[in-house]
């Protein structure tokens, strides 16, 4: 069991994770002005899903913790307390040591300090005043601290603590209770009347008198007489009264339970034989001392019961009613008045448009282990395809086969794609911790956040956007004077959107501060030595620089982009997912960093294309358009480079063969040239012999055996068994000098 | 046959604990997670106690609760209402839904099989 509790425990610290994720885009959209129903109820649920997982795994301080807070945001949801700025920096304040304390019971470590915010948050519910008596929530003793051996809450309630030998007003009086150990004690009767509408709503009075019977209860006697003639009958209301005698060994605690789930308006008696009678009326708003109780019914008159005993008698009215001292009061069950006429808040418990997703968990790697089965796959249909005649294929339905295929591939793909959101959700917060260190104000514009990424690169790019956007908070928007002296609005502006272009998912940050100082990055590179001081060099290989390991133009080393991080980091980690770092800067205008990243992972549309003996694949995504050049359609413009002519424009046309050193390889008359799009270098032509056909290829990484190989993003096999070479356009095509190796890194199944 | 419980919550580590609680004390546990499904599986399943959470997406308790009385085949299941805190009008609107009873969150196993047993021998 102790392994299955660790996983559950596992899974809900993972929920609390997503709830973090959601309470966080919640409170920035309310520090935002969105104050909707549905944006205050997804925080509240959020939080009060953790609170409730904490409780059941035992940690005490998360759970009183998100206790507090959750009251705060139940009274923001109800609307009692206005969600005012000033309560939603509260609140994000709140949503730092939750998120804190989530960390420590995770980890087992120390809770954080969160006295201060607890003050803060009871200040919130203070300040709504006196009309908030209505609302136990505020006044009532935290009853979670308390946490026993089991990670259970005793509910704090006035009934909880009843016990008859320590009840003084009756102690007094009564010998048997006072005497601490009764040495036999009088045996119990009790009488029991199930209310009218006991039977309502799954109640069924009958599992009472069998659970009295396993205690060693004998019904003694069974009142008949509110029992109706046939006609008026109801055979689904309640007339009996039961008397029943338990041995007086039994404790009245264990009696007690027994009509938890009882209509809290029967008749239940529990008496010594020889002392005392008790009738306890089950008050329903009492929380139960088990911490679970049953609903009493509607009211209904009540069946017309001899309720007056002859002895003497002692009611509990517990909490609720009678907070104090249980007052002894004769007095009838009495139906608690239900308020019919009480509006059904349905639309409050609806649930907020602030949705965490509802899914499955399954573990990445067998995800991956599914793609690369899917992979495979795919390679055996190319097999089938190349082996088998069009008739053939027909004939054993291989297109439907490679329908099926292509869907089942696509399927698999959608598993690991999620809404890019994810990484964005946490920017918008980082932003204003920003602006309040650097006194910048900024504000944030994104576009595209539901573009759909590779799990796997939504974890990755969190840390690279950060920096750069932290990059670009510090040292590329200015202080408000000097935007309004250069003629710019006093709040800087940062975009962040993502877009899928091709097979790549292109993110970009763009700021409207300064730019680049290349001078300052010359002079510091130079300094740095990571360049000669006579060096020609452009400014885009300039900008390029600032992405240099080991450098830093910062002056002084400020906590927000001096974190040890250095823009070098951000372009290895970003290309450690196979994608491509850009950075173009217009001085005064802004700097834009992007990011192209792959979109999937393993497969890839491909043309295959021919060299010689060699075959490539091209990534089809690239691909514009063919052409067969007419002669004279292809020119040398200098010994070592050449243009295509195509529609009245001239395209730079490289021949693959000799990108590739390939000194065999003749160019033969009839080449193709084959235009792509590049993010490096716009469209180019491709000079290459002929294209064998289109093809989906599973993509193999090269880089666990070999080193990167510019202009190769990675290997596949193809249907024939033979081995082929994949283009990565975008470095092939780039131009030389300046950045730096473009290998297709990662997307190797 | 041992009886057959259907917990709802939104909650995939409550279910499961839910699920680990009960199975232990010999119960059989069907779980959805949320209302709509909830009430899918009340009859795919029919069983013979419905443990359900309030605050769920899509149908939150309170709806499925009123959704599974109107049923006339449900008119007698026992219901349990699982939550972390229960106002006066939370159990006035749960009763009104139709709940037989309330178990509060975070349960010890021992007093959620009593509570279970209760209702549901």
């Amino acid at each position: 069991m102790s392994d299955e509790l660790d996983e559950i425990q596992g899974i809900f610290f993972e929920e609390c994770a997503e709830g973090l994720a959601v309470a966080e885009q919640g409170l920035s959209a309310m520090a935002e002005g969105d104050v909707s129903s549905e944006t205050i109820a997804g925080v509240f649920r959020a939080v009060h899903s953790i609170k409730g997982g904490s409780g059941a795994f035992g940690h005490a301080a998360l759970l009183a913790f998100s206790h507090r807070f959750e009251n705060v945001l139940d009274e923001v949801r109800a609307g009692r307390i206005p969600a005012s700025g000033e309560v939603t920096q509260t609140m994000l304040g709140a949503f730092d040591i939750l998120s804190d304390h989530v960390t420590a019971a995770q980890g087992g470590t120390e809770p954080p300090a969160d006295a201060v915010m607890l003050e803060q948050l009871d200040a919130i519910l203070e300040s709504k005043g006196a009309a908030s008596q209505a609302s136990p929530v505020v006044a009532a003793p935290e009853p979670v601290a308390e946490l026993d051996d089991f990670g259970f809450t005793p509910v704090a309630a006035v009934i909880d603590d009843f016990d008859p030998f320590g009840f003084e007003p009756v102690a007094v009086e009564l010998d048997d209770f006072a005497s601490p150990e009764p040495a036999e004690p009088a045996g119990w009767t009790v009488r029991f009347g199930p209310s009218r509408g006991a039977l309502a709503n799954g109640g069924e009075p009958m599992l009472v008198i069998r659970e009295l019977e396993e205690m060693g209860a004998a019904v003694t006697a069974v009142d008949t007489g509110a029992l109706p003639g046939l006609r008026d009958l109801d055979p689904e209301d309640s007339y009996f009264v039961w008397t029943l005698t338990l041995p007086g060994s039994v404790a009245e605690q264990d009696i007690r339970d027994c009509f938890d789930f009882v209509a809290p308006d029967s008749l239940i008696e529990i008496a010594r034989a020889a002392a005392v009678v008790m009738v306890v009326v089950e008050e329903p708003a009492a929380e139960d001392f088990d911490g679970f109780g049953v609903f009493e019914p509607l009211p209904v008159s009540l069946p017309d019961l001899d309720l007056a005993p002859a002895e003497p008698m002692l009611t509990l009215v517990p909490a609720a009613a009678a907070p104090a001292v249980p007052a002894p009061v004769v007095q009838a069950a009495p139906a608690k008045a239900a308020p019919a006429q009480a509006e059904k808040p349905k639309a409050e418990a609806r649930q907020g448009s602030v949705e965490v997703a509802q899914s499955i968990r399954v573990d990445l790697s067998k995800l991956d282990q599914l793609l690369n089965l899917v992979g495979e796959l795919v390679i055996r249909g190319s097999i089938l395809s190349d082996r088998l005649s069009p008739a053939d294929q027909e004939r054993v339905e291989l297109p439907e086969l490679s329908r099926l295929t292509r869907q089942i591939q696509d399927n698999v793909m959608s598993l690991r794609a999620q809404p890019i959101k994810q990484a964005f959700s946490r920017v918008p917060r980082m932003l204003r911790d920003l602006s309040a260190e650097t006194g910048k104000k900024v504000v944030l514009e994104t576009i595209g956040e539901m573009t759909e990424v590779d799990k796997g690169v939504i974890e990755k790019i969190g840390d690279p956007l950060t920096h750069m956007i932290r990059n670009a908070v510090d040292h590329g928007i200015e202080s408000a004077e000097e935007r309004l002296a250069a003629g710019k609005p006093a709040e800087g502006t940062i975009h962040l959107s993502a877009e899928q272009k091709g097979a790549r998912i292109i993110v970009r940050v763009r700021d409207d501060g300064r730019g680049i100082n290349r001078e300052r990055v010359r002079a510091k590179a130079i300094e740095r030595g990571i360049i000669s001081a006579d060096a020609p060099i452009s400014d885009e290989e300039i900008d390029g620089l600032i992405c240099a390991p080991g450098f830093s133009t910062a002056e002084t080393i400020s906590n927000i982009s001096g974190r040890g991080v250095g823009m070098d980091v951000v372009r290895s980690n970003v290309e450690a997912l196979g994608g491509r770092l850009e950075i173009n800067s217009v001085p005064g205008e802004g700097t834009t960093f992007t990011m192209a990243l792959p979109l999937t992972l393993a497969i890839l549309d491909g043309m295959i294309v021919r060299l010689g003996d060699q075959r490539f694949v091209l990534p089809l995504a690239n691909v514009i358009e063919t052409v067969q050049p007419e002669p004279g359609q292809v020119q040398a413009t200098s010994p070592s480079s050449e243009v295509i002519e195509l529609r009245g424009q001239y395209l730079p046309v490289r021949r693959v063969g000799e990108l590739f050193g390939m000194r065999s390889h003749r160019v033969p008359e009839d080449s193709l040239v084959i235009i792509v799009e590049s993010e490096t270098a716009g469209n180019v032509g491709l000079m290459v012999d002929t294209i064998d056909n289109r093809r989906e290829v599973v993509i193999k990484s090269l880089e666990d055996n070999l080193h990167p190989i510019r202009g190769l993003g990675g290997a596949t096999i193809l249907g024939d068994g033979s081995i082929a070479l994949i283009l990565d356009i975008d470095a092939l095509v780039a131009p030389t000098g300046g950045s730096s190796k473009y290998a297709l890194k990662g997307m190797a199944a | 046959m041992s009886k057959l419980i259907l917990t709802v919550d939104d909650s995939a580590s409550m279910r499961m604990l839910l699920k680990a609680s009960l199975a232990a004390q010999g119960f059989r546990v069907e779980a959805a997670d949320d209302g709509e499904h909830g009430l899918e599986r009340m009859h795919e399943v029919k069983p013979d106690l419905l443990i359900t959470d309030i605050n769920m997406p899509k149908m939150d308790g309170f709806e499925l609760i009123e959704a599974v009385r109107s049923v006339p085949e449900f008119r007698g299941t026992p219901i349990l209402v699982l939550s972390t805190e229960f106002s006066d009008e939370k159990k006035t609107r749960a009763r009104e839904a139709g709940a037989t009873g309330w178990i509060t969150k975070p349960f010890e196993a021992a007093k959620l099989g009593a509570a279970v047993r209760r209702v549901c021998p």
